[in-house]
């Protein structure tokens, strides 16, 4: 096994450093080795670039193709895959952006959403809760009430105003501005088959994430309170049983 | 699940690459093809719409998959995640056909996303061998194995291509994949004779053919995919045909991807010539 691995070592670090000689001297002399050797290797870069150009196209737009190009290039040098099912590649790019372009430091958080937006599509399947269920539940209850969510759900929270930019962006416009320093929070859930990315106000997004964790209804009505007094429960579990936030609901018997 | 071959069907048979943006048609039109061939990467997913649409497609017509990154000419050990992941996806979809690549992608657990050469020694038929007795035990089922397009070639080989496929059919009992236009790709990339190649290929050991379309913008041809199969290689799939006699033909499309009745158009032609060529009785 020897030889075919020494080969197989060449070959690899030949296509990361760039040095194919290494790899002539392991197969011998070959015509034209290294034009043969840059399809493979133009093949690996370019196969893996293309699953992240998919994937963050919104991180596409803002850096531009000179700069996206040269990011995945280093990433995909930096972390290869380490899976043949590409489905989970690309996890490690929002950290990368972090680090690559410091002067950018929303685009750590957008490129989370295309990442969540990806991730999520691929998660377990899951059945909405029926609205019913809650009618039938005694009001006195409901204070205790929890509720399970999607396997596919992310909670996004910002410092920056991540949705005017991600709305431009879904219109197509040729532009897009860079988000102000002003908070921002949204839901990406897949109940079913459709994802929907949902922003929500700063109370809302407290509730919601309060009850993802597994909170009672009455503590997380609370929590959000503290943030907007004005804070409506009715109208945000209105909202949350429409867009189908919910596949369980049960009495907590906790107290 | 009742839609599937028998292997007393000796009919021509033609399928295409399914992709997403064909679901609905496929669904709603039912067209005329024999069979559907999709990544079994691309459906490794605990759930999500892909999976469900293969699922309902699965209920109109038989299924084959086609794997990309088993590595079965890696030295490191078979992904054992990999090969579960590939399990679970075999007792959903029951497909008619299991195949993956005479090649290698992976080393020290990194997966370099391409389809790589491996040298035609000694040592590399018992890595490879090994590792498909491995897998189709794992799985209960026999492989398919596809010539890959190539770019290099090793003046140390000890086989043939065609050789070291013929080996490993005969210690592993796997069956192979046949790509006419990889076969004809690598012949012009490494100057060999095409025919030649499909001479020194055992009968009844192919149960699936490949035809795609290549790039021939520089001195190397590359493989893409992503193009009407060209004329010399239909010329070879019939001489394949006129040798091997009728055998299931995919047409694969992976790039620049057109109207679903484009693939159809490709099919019903490589249909034509299964039933022009592909006489099991005159088969040699």
């Amino acid at each position: 096994m020897k030889q075919l691995h020494k080969y197989q070592e060449s070959f690899y670090k030949a296509i990361f450093t760039n040095k194919p000689p290494l790899l002539q001297d392991a197969i011998g002399e070959v015509e034209e080795f290294n034009e043969r050797f840059n399809i493979y290797s133009n093949n690996v870069f370019s196969s893996l670039k293309n699953v992240l150009k998919d994937d963050f196209p919104l991180c596409r737009k803002i850096l531009g193709e000179q700069k996206f190009n040269q990011v995945t290039f280093e990433f995909v040098r930096n972390f290869p895959p380490e899976s043949g099912c590409l489905l989970a590649y690309g996890q490690k790019f929002s950290r990368f952006l972090e680090v690559f372009f410091p002067a950018l430091p929303y685009l750590k958080d957008i490129s989370q959403l295309e990442w969540a937006k990806k991730e999520i599509y691929y998660r377990e399947d899951s059945i909405p809760l029926d609205p019913q269920i809650i009618s039938t539940t005694p009001e006195d209850k409901y204070e205790a009430l929890t509720f399970k969510f999607p396997e596919a759900t992310f909670f996004s929270e910002s410092s920056f105003s991540l949705q005017e930019i991600w709305e431009d962006f879904e219109k197509e416009k040729e532009k897009v501005k860079a988000p102000k320093t002003i908070p921002s929070y949204s839901l990406i859930i897949r109940p079913r088959f459709q994802v929907k990315h949902d922003w929500l106000k700063a109370e809302e997004f407290c509730f919601l994430k309060k009850l993802y964790e597994g909170k009672p209804l009455g503590e997380a009505f609370e929590k959000a309170t503290h943030i907007n007094p004005d804070f409506n429960l009715s109208e945000t579990l209105g909202i949350a049983l429409t867009r189908e936030y919910f596949t369980r609901v049960e009495v907590s018997h906790e107290n | 699940m009742t839609h599937s071959f028998s292997s007393l069907d000796t009919s021509a048979k033609v399928g295409v690459s399914l992709k997403h943006c064909y679901y609905e048609e496929v669904l709603e039109d039912k067209p005329n093809i024999n069979f559907f061939e999709v990544h079994s990467e691309n459906y490794m997913s605990e759930g999500g719409s892909s999976l469900a649409w293969l699922e309902a497609i699965r209920e109109s017509y038989p299924i084959s998959l086609h794997g990309v990154s088993l590595s079965l000419g890696s030295t490191q050990d078979l992904n054992k995640v990999h090969l579960k992941k590939l399990k679970n996806l075999i007792q959903k979809i029951d497909p008619f056909l299991v195949s993956d690549h005479l090649s290698w992608s992976i080393i020290n657990g990194i997966y370099l996303n391409d389809l790589l050469p491996i040298p035609y020694t000694k040592e590399s038929l018992k890595v490879m061998s090994d590792h498909i007795r491995e897998a189709q035990d794992f799985l209960s089922r026999p492989l398919l194995i596809e010539n890959p397009s190539s770019y290099l070639y090793f003046p140390k080989n000890e086989f043939s291509e065609p050789q070291f496929l013929t080996e490993l059919v005969k210690k592993t009992g796997c069956k192979l994949l046949l790509d006419v236009n990889n076969i004809y790709v690598s012949s012009h990339n490494n100057q060999f004779d095409p025919n030649a190649y499909l001479e020194e290929l055992p009968l009844n050991c192919i149960e699936e053919i490949h035809l795609a379309g290549h790039n021939r913008d520089h001195k190397f041809y590359i493989d893409n995919h992503g193009c009407h199969v060209q004329e010399e290689v239909w010329e070879l799939y019939k001489k394949t045909l006129k040798r091997f006699g009728r055998i299931s033909t995919l047409i694969e499309w992976d790039d620049h991807i057109p109207e679903l009745n484009v693939l159809l158009e490709e099919a019903e032609k490589a249909r034509k010539y299964q039933i022009e060529y592909g006489n099991y009785e005159t088969a040699a």
